[in-house]
Parts: structure tokens; sequence; C-alpha cells
């Protein structure tokens, strides 16, 4: 880290002395101690996905200690359940949907809110914001009274609405905070050069938005898929994968076999995510991977603010 | 001294090549008034400055000539056709701004490359002019660089070679050099003043910062308040500043007020008793029983050892500050009628040496070298809607 | 450039005074659906609240629903489980959240990215399951009681131990995150000067950091409690009857009894505690926010 000349220079003579041996053995059990306190922040986060994998190939449906020896049963037993198999498509389906729709109207908010001043332009970000602050069980449940007031079958149609409008201002917040970045400058200098309005969009706001846009695809798809409350109340007789995860949870004979389909679908996501940061930081670098990964987290605090 | 033509003549009809006419452009936001009726005429070639304090509305007028902002009144004029309507990309002028607007996402050569693909010029013409820009403005080899990896002054370059391949008949800079150092902005001052004169095109300057304008330009007008105070050359606003405000923002310089006891031979005079006086050239009519406000250069006031010409002012005062610059040494003078005087002593001789702060002194200057730039009976204007009581 | 070129069209005036109608046509769809599909349901459910046999709209009007909720002591006992168990867990991961924040900022280097990444995949992967999982760690056959000798610890699981572990451990990294921000925007060099200055690390955590990830710590709490006091599947898969949650509560009288007008009229109250407690933190956040 680069330190300031004259900054040093304040500093009295004797913070200034080389290290002695009692300081630098204080700074190896910080290290040490941040490594094992980092150790452990892991092992409780990622702990139960591993467990979860090793019961996926431990051969038996009882889930307790010790292991009793290798299967993959519970995997071919997966590939064959009907039940799991459509409850999948329906997610994918679902999520397929809903992602582009979100992409679309969350990026159009975003341009909205960021670039226009208008009188109602607080109370629309309110608005925008409130379904990322307010808890899925809230809007689910309003939702199921709303769809039976005006007489609208729950079905897969229902979940998809209602997902939608919990899920666009998660892209809202992600592509406006990029927007937010952008300097107009670069549109003016566009201009002068020649571009017209659908140019200045096409050559300079969507590459500088872009990483955000895939951020954001990434995002919506993982929140649809993994949704499990407004499935729980929107959703009709079919199942969703959450759904199904969630009954058969609880049902001894099914745990092995959920816990099989969830390794392979942890591995899908985290091959995927992977490639799509790899890429993401060959094209436009670190800070905006890290600033996207944040981003599309910290969502209120990059909506609100 | 002023450019401000008659409106009812057209530019002439020969060449207009890079030929700008701002004609009486009036620009407001809400309520207030950012340009007021401002004339500017800058033939092909020049390089010419807009200089003035920030909201003079020097960059809304380089806007208006770049077509980001529209006039409410007057026309734009550029190589002799009518541009008030015509869209930035379509008035083959080109910007550079301060910020540069560097597309980040692209490399030097594709952010260079951009506005001739957009205009849909040939592969092998946008390849000839790229390699001859960018050896114009030195930037071999970083071809491939994105902008971050730039440092400012490469990323300066390549907004000027961004601008420069169009071609334009006009490059308009706004203050291009304000994000730089100062060391790498004197370099810069002296190469784009260089790549001008080679490139023959007609540069608008915008800047606040005067000894950058002074360096590069053939004619500077210097705003303030959204007027022209004076449109000329560098020298003669230096040394004939038409207004107390151009006289302050232009160099160092002492205002004095003036009381005019008596005028003879051309020259107004305010007698100080004992033989001292102050002297100016008279400018005209008027000033007779009045006052006026006249500006001395710090290097044109000599110390005097007993007497002076007559036609030169005579005063004496007591130091106050003595400041040695190198080359020059600075004395601060306070006169018996309160005022201070900044004055230059040119430090060429080994051995001279300066009076000490409390010495009581006399200084003498040339009746030329006071320059009268307005008074309380009539504005010294010989066009007189270019000239205002400016704020020093 | 040929003089035919140039004399187009003219351009649009200044667009400024087109912005209003400009903000309307981008943001018609969006904000109608949100009114539509947002609104109109949390509407509906506060007309649901007021009737007398929801979903019945013909039977009536009454306020009977929010009495009867507000007084019920079984409500405020749950209410009361609820809040300390979220709040247990909130300061559980605020003790991990803050010192993970710092590190990633000031310490992890070249690490940084692939923490937070680990971090947001922690959240994102398998869900449910994980929850799940913890019945695998706790339980009277599981890893803890494995490795611990002796008889099984029976209080591990489908208790408020349970409840609280399992909901810090899926909720850290929206607690951990905003503080990252937060943090991030802090001048590291203000800490260089601090241990120039010879302050301590209890000095620095006091004095600095936490006053400067602030603003991160309040968006932390909007983003963790208000889903904590809402959550259900935690409380369902690894709580007991001492654990009993308000999330719960309210599904349960939704989708168990079909009690409507109790569910709808809780879901409203807990929706305001929800819309003040956001604002409040939200105040409080922007207070604390450091102008920069």
């Amino acid at each position: 880290m680069a330190t300031n000349v004259a900054e040093r220079a304040t500093v009295p003579v004797a913070t200034a002395l080389p290290p002695t041996a009692g300081v630098r053995f204080r700074s190896h059990a910080v290290t040490w101690s941040w490594r094992a306190f980092l150790f452990v922040v892991y092992l409780v986060l990622f702990g139960p996905l591993v467990i979860l994998m090793l019961f996926s190939i431990n051969d038996s449906n009882v889930l307790a200690f010790p292991l009793e020896g290798v299967t993959f049963h519970w995997y071919t037993d997966a590939f064959h359940d009907q039940l799991l198999h459509a409850a999948l498509v329906n997610s994918i389906v679902v999520a397929c949907i809903v992602a582009p729709i979100c992409l679309v109207l969350g990026t159009l908010t975003a341009f909205g809110l960021t670039r226009f001043r208008f009188r109602a332009r607080p109370a629309v970000s309110g608005l925008v914001g409130a379904p990322l602050i307010l808890p899925w069980l809230i809007i689910g449940i309003a939702a199921l009274m709303f769809y039976v007031r005006f007489k609208v079958d729950l079905s897969l149609n229902t979940v998809i609405a209602t997902q939608v409008v919990c899920t666009f201002p998660l892209v809202t917040a992600i592509v406006g905070a990029q927007l937010f970045r952008f300097q107009r400058v670069q549109e003016e200098a566009a201009i002068d050069l020649g571009c017209s309005r659908m140019q200045v969009l096409r050559y300079i706001i969507l590459p500088h938005i872009a990483p955000a846009l895939a951020a954001s695809a990434i995002f919506a798809f993982t929140w649809s898929f993994n949704n499990y409350e407004i499935s729980a109340f929107t959703l009709g007789f079919q199942q969703t994968f959450p759904v199904w995860v969630y009954s058969s949870v609880r049902n001894p004979d099914h745990t092995a076999i959920v816990n099989a389909i969830s390794t392979v679908i942890s591995i899908i996501q985290v091959g995927l995510l992977t490639v799509a940061l790899l890429f993401l930081r060959a094209r436009s670098g670190d800070d905006a991977a890290r600033g996207i990964i944040a981003g599309g987290e910290a969502v209120a605090a990059s909506a609100e603010t | 001294m002023s450019a401000t033509p008659d409106t009812d003549t057209e530019p002439t009809a020969t060449s207009h090549e890079g030929e700008i006419f701002v004609d009486a452009v009036t620009k407001r936001f809400d309520d207030v008034t950012a340009v007021d009726a401002v004339s500017i005429q800058i033939p092909g070639g020049e390089f010419f400055s807009m200089l003035g304090p920030s909201g003079c509305g020097k960059t809304t007028t380089l806007r208006m000539i770049a077509g980001f902002e529209m006039p409410d009144e007057g026309r734009i004029v550029l190589q002799g056709r009518d541009v008030t309507s015509v869209p930035p990309a379509k008035r083959n002028v080109n910007m550079v701004f301060q910020a540069y607007g560097l597309f980040p996402h692209m490399t030097v050569a594709e952010n260079i490359a951009f506005g001739p693909k957009i205009k849909k010029l040939s592969k092998s013409e946008i390849a000839e002019r790229m390699t001859d820009v960018i050896h114009t403005v030195r930037l071999d080899g970083l071809e491939d660089r994105r902008p971050t990896q730039l440092s400012g002054g490469q990323q300066q370059r390549v907004a000027l070679a961004r601008a420069l391949i169009n071609r334009p008949a006009a490059l308009l800079l706004d203050e291009p050099l304000g994000a730089l150092d100062l060391k790498l902005r004197k370099e810069m001052q002296l190469e784009l003043k260089e790549l001008q004169q080679r490139t023959e095109t007609t540069f608008v300057y915008v800047t606040h910062d005067q000894e950058e304008a002074m360096t590069m330009s053939d004619r500077i007008a210097v705003m303030n308040l959204g007027v022209v105070e004076q449109l000329a050359t560098p020298r003669e606003l230096y040394q004939r500043p038409a207004s107390a405000f151009v006289a302050g923002f232009i160099g160092t310089s002492n205002l004095i007020d003036l009381r005019v006891d008596r005028t003879d031979a051309g020259l107004l005079a305010m007698d100080l008793g004992e033989g001292q006086r102050i002297l100016a050239v008279d400018p005209g009519s008027g000033h007779d029983h009045g006052r006026a406000t006249i500006t001395v250069r710090p290097e044109w006031i000599k110390l005097a050892n007993g007497t002076a010409e007559d036609r030169a002012s005579y005063v004496g005062g007591t130091v106050i500050d003595v400041v040695y610059l190198g080359s020059i040494t600075q004395l601060i003078v306070l006169l018996r009628t309160g005022e201070r005087l900044t004055v230059h002593r040119l430090n060429d001789e080994v051995g001279a040496v300066d009076p000490h702060p409390g010495e009581s002194v006399m200084l003498r200057w040339a009746a030329e070298h006071s320059y009268v730039v307005g008074s309380s009976v009539a504005p010294a204007a010989d066009e007189g809607d270019d000239v205002r009581e400016g704020q020093p | 450039m040929a003089a035919a070129d140039v004399a187009i069209a003219p351009a649009k005036r200044a667009r400024r005074s087109g912005s209003g109608r400009g903000a309307f046509g981008i943001l018609f769809a969006p904000v109608t659906l949100l009114i539509v599909l947002f609104l109109g349901p949390m509407v509906i459910m506060a007309f649901m609240s007021i009737l007398k046999f929801p979903p019945n709209t013909s039977s009536g009007r009454t306020l009977a629903h929010y009495t009867d909720v507000l007084t019920d002591p079984l409500n405020w006992k749950i209410a009361w489980t609820t809040l300390w168990m979220s709040t247990t867990a909130m300061i559980i991961m605020l003790a991990i959240g803050i010192p993970l924040a710092y590190y990633m900022v000031f310490r992890a280097g070249r690490w940084e990215l692939f923490l937070l990444l680990s971090l947001v995949l922690a959240d994102e992967l398998a869900p449910v399951v994980k929850i799940y999982a913890w019945q695998v760690i706790l339980g009277r056959n599981g890893i803890v009681n494995w490795v611990i000798p002796g008889p099984p610890i029976t209080w591990l699981l489908f208790s408020p131990f349970a409840v609280i572990v399992t909901l810090a451990a899926s909720y850290i990294t929206y607690t951990t995150i905003p503080i990252y921000a937060a943090m991030k925007a802090i001048d590291a060099s203000m800490f260089e000067s601090a241990v120039d200055l010879g302050a301590g690390w209890w000095v620095q955590s006091k004095r600095l950091l936490i006053p400067l990830a602030a603003p991160g710590i309040f968006i932390a709490m909007i983003l963790v409690y208000i889903p904590m006091l809402t959550d259900f599947v935690t409380a369902d898969i690894v709580g007991g009857t001492g654990s009993y949650m308000m999330g719960q509560r309210v599904r349960d009288l939704i989708l168990g009894s079909g009690d409507w007008g109790a569910g709808s009229a809780l879901n409203l109250v807990m929706l305001v505690v929800s819309i003040v407690f956001s604002l409040l933190a939200y105040k409080l956040a922007r207070l604390n926010r450091i102008q920069t």
C-alpha cells in the first residue's frame, strides 16, 4: 500500500522504528486469528452444502453419520422421478419467462428514473423499491387474495405475474446503479461525432450497461428459480422446484433424491456463474465484476440511495 | 478593438473555410441570461479563445457553436451557412470536452475511428486518416490500449485525435487542459498551439486561465456576465484593457481612482501637491471635473530619484512589502491617497538593492502607461455596447 | 461536407421541455404493472381485513379482526418469540458480518473478489435444502452429537437455538454486503494514519470503522430484519413448538385454517411494522452517511 511520504514524516520516531520481535509475533497471531475466523464463517456457509452433497452419494436414506458407502442410485432415482421432472420444467419455464420480462421492464425503469427529472420521481422510485424491501410472504398473501377476489385461476401464470413484479425492481437497482455511473459527456461526445440517438444507445450506452444487464439476467433468473414464498401462495395444482423440494424434504423417502438433484443444480449454478463472472471480468475488469456482485445483492442500498 | 460587426452585413462570399460567425446570440436558462447578445466573428484558421470566470457564458457560447444548445435569439453561421437549427452531428465542427468523454469500452484506435465509422467512411480512408492523426498527436504505439490505461496527457491527445480525424472546419475546446497538472498543462499549451498551426484549423478555445489564453491565442474574447468585455489580441488586452474587469483579469494590474483636477496638453491630471501628480492620456471628451479609473501595469512603474519628466506621473509612498521573486522583485507601495500599488522591478543588475519595508519612495511612470478604463462621467467607449463597467 | 447535407430539418427543441413526457412513456408499463399487481393486491388485502367474513364481499364491514388480532395473547407471545430470536440472530450476524466485511475491504487483497463471490453463491445455492442440512448437523444423530461424546444433546434441533443458528447462517450474505459496500467507500489511508497515531484496534473500530460503516449496517438491518420477522421456512424445518414464528402464524391462518380476516389483519400489521421499520432504518442510514 502506498504511503504518503509527507504523512510518514510526521510519525513519531518511536513508531517508525523497525518492528521488534514482539510486534512480529503479534502480527502473526493476528493473521492466524483472521484465518481461523474466515474458516469458521465459510464452514458455516458451505458446510450444509457439503453435507447434502455427501448424503447424495450415501448408500442409505437415513441422514445420519456415519456414512454407509457410496452409491449413485439417488441420482438415477431423481432422473426418473416424474413429479420432480415436472417441477423442474415448470421452474425453468417460469424463470425463462420472468427473467427476460424483468430485464426489459427493469432497464426501462432504470432509464426513466436516472435520466429524467419529473415531479412524481420520488413516488415512482419508492413504488419500485417497495417490492425489494417488503417480504415475499406479505406480497404472496396479498397476491393470493387479489387473484381470488378477481377470480383469476391460480396457475403458473399467476406465479409469473407476481414474480415479475417482485423481481424487475432488482434489475432496476443493478442497471440503475450502472447508468448512474455513466459519464454523460460520453453521450455528447458521441453526438458530436455524428451519432443519432439510436446510435448513441447502441454504441455507447448499451456497452456501458452490458455487464449490469448480464448480472441482472443471472440474478433475475436465480431469484425466480429459487423463489419459494410467492410460488407457495400463488400456485395452482402444479409444482415449482422449490415447492417440490419443500414438500419432499420432509418426506424421509425423498430426502436423498432432494440431495442428489440439489447437488446437480448447485454445480450447474456455480459453473454458469463462474463462467459469466470470468467473462465479465475479462471484458470490464475487476471493479466492474465486484461492483456487479455487490450491486446485485445490496439491492436496497443502491435502489434507495 | 471590438469585433462587433454590423449585423446587417453578411460575411463576404469569398472563402469561408473555417469561419465562424456568432451573430447577436442570446441564451437564457430560466430567468438567468447566460449569454447576452454576444457577437463574435472568427476568421478561418484562427486560434480564438473565450476567456472569463465561471458563469461568464463562455462555455454556453461554445456549446451553441457546437449545437448542444439552441440560442434563444440570434444565429450561428458556420462557413457562411446559417446552422442555428442544425444538429451537432451535421455541423462539421468537433468538440473536445473538459472531461474528455472517451469511450472506456473501446481501444484508443476504436475511439479515434469512431467518428469516421459513424459517418461510414471507407476502411482505407479511415486507416489513412488514422495513421495521419495518430502521428500528429504523437500517440504512436498506444493504439490498442484502453483509455483507462493512459495518462491524463495521453487521454487528452486521444480526445484531440478523435475530433481531428473528422477534419472539422473548426475544433471547439472546452477547458481541455483543466484536468491536467500544471507542468503537463504548460507542455500541452505549446503542443496545442503548434497543432493548430500545423493543421490550419480554426480553434475555439474556452478557458478561465488567462495565462493559457495569452500563450496560445491569436485573439481573445474576455467575457463577463454573459457579454464580451473586450475582444482583442493578447498584446492589446494587456496594454489597453477596455475595462477595469479586463485589466484585473489579465495579468496583475493597479487600478487607481483618478480625480480629474485639470486637463491640459491631452492629459488628465490629479494634483497631489508638492509637485506630485498622477497623469493619464485623455482618451476623449468628457473627463474634466469628473473622475476616471486608470490602470497601470506594475512593470511600468519605476522608482524615481528626485525628479520625473513632465509627461510622467510622480507620486510618493511607503513601501509596505517586498517580495523577491527571482527575475523580478515585487514591491507593495502605499500611496498617500490610501491606494496600494504593486510595483515590479526587473532584477537585471547584479548588486541592485531593493528598498526595505517602511522606506519612503518616489514612483514615476509615463502618462501613456496610465490607461483610462472608465470614469463616472461617461463610459470610455468607442463602441459602447461592448464595454461595461466591470467588477474588479 | 456538402451544403445539402447540412441543411437538414431543424433540430428538435430542447429536450428539457419534453422530458416529463419521455419519462411517462418509458415508465408507463412498469409503473402500471406495479400499481395493478403490487399495490392492487395490497389494497385488496386491506379490503379483506375489514370484511366480516372474507372473501365474501357482501358480509359487511368490521374492524373486529384487528382488535382480535391485537388482543390475542397468543399473537403477542409469537411476536415476542419472533423478535428475540431475530434480534439474537441479527446480533450474531453483525458480529460476524462487520469483521468479515472489514477483512474483504482492507485485508483480503486479491482474494476480495473470490470471497465476495462465494458469499453471494452461499446465498443463492439450494436455498431450502440448505436449511434442511442443518437438521443433519444439529439432529439427534447429527454431526454435532456424533462429534461430541456423551448422551445426545436434544435442544440442538427443533428449538429456538436451531432457528437462530440457521437464520444467522441464511442471512449472513445480506448482512455483510451492504456493510462491505459502505466500507468500500472508506479511504484505507484513514486507518493507516490512525495506526500511525497509535490507535489500537478497539479505538479504530469504535471511533472509525463502526461510524463509517453505520449506513451499511442500517441498510443491512432493513434487508435482514424484515425478512426474518416474516420467515416461515426456517422455523418450519428446524424449529419446534417453542420457536413458532410470526411468518408461520400468518401462513397457517391463511393456508391452514383459511381465516382470511385474522390473516390479512395480521399481515397488514406486519406490513405497517415493516414500512415503519425500514423508513426509520433508512433515515438513520442517511443521517449516518459521511458526505464525501
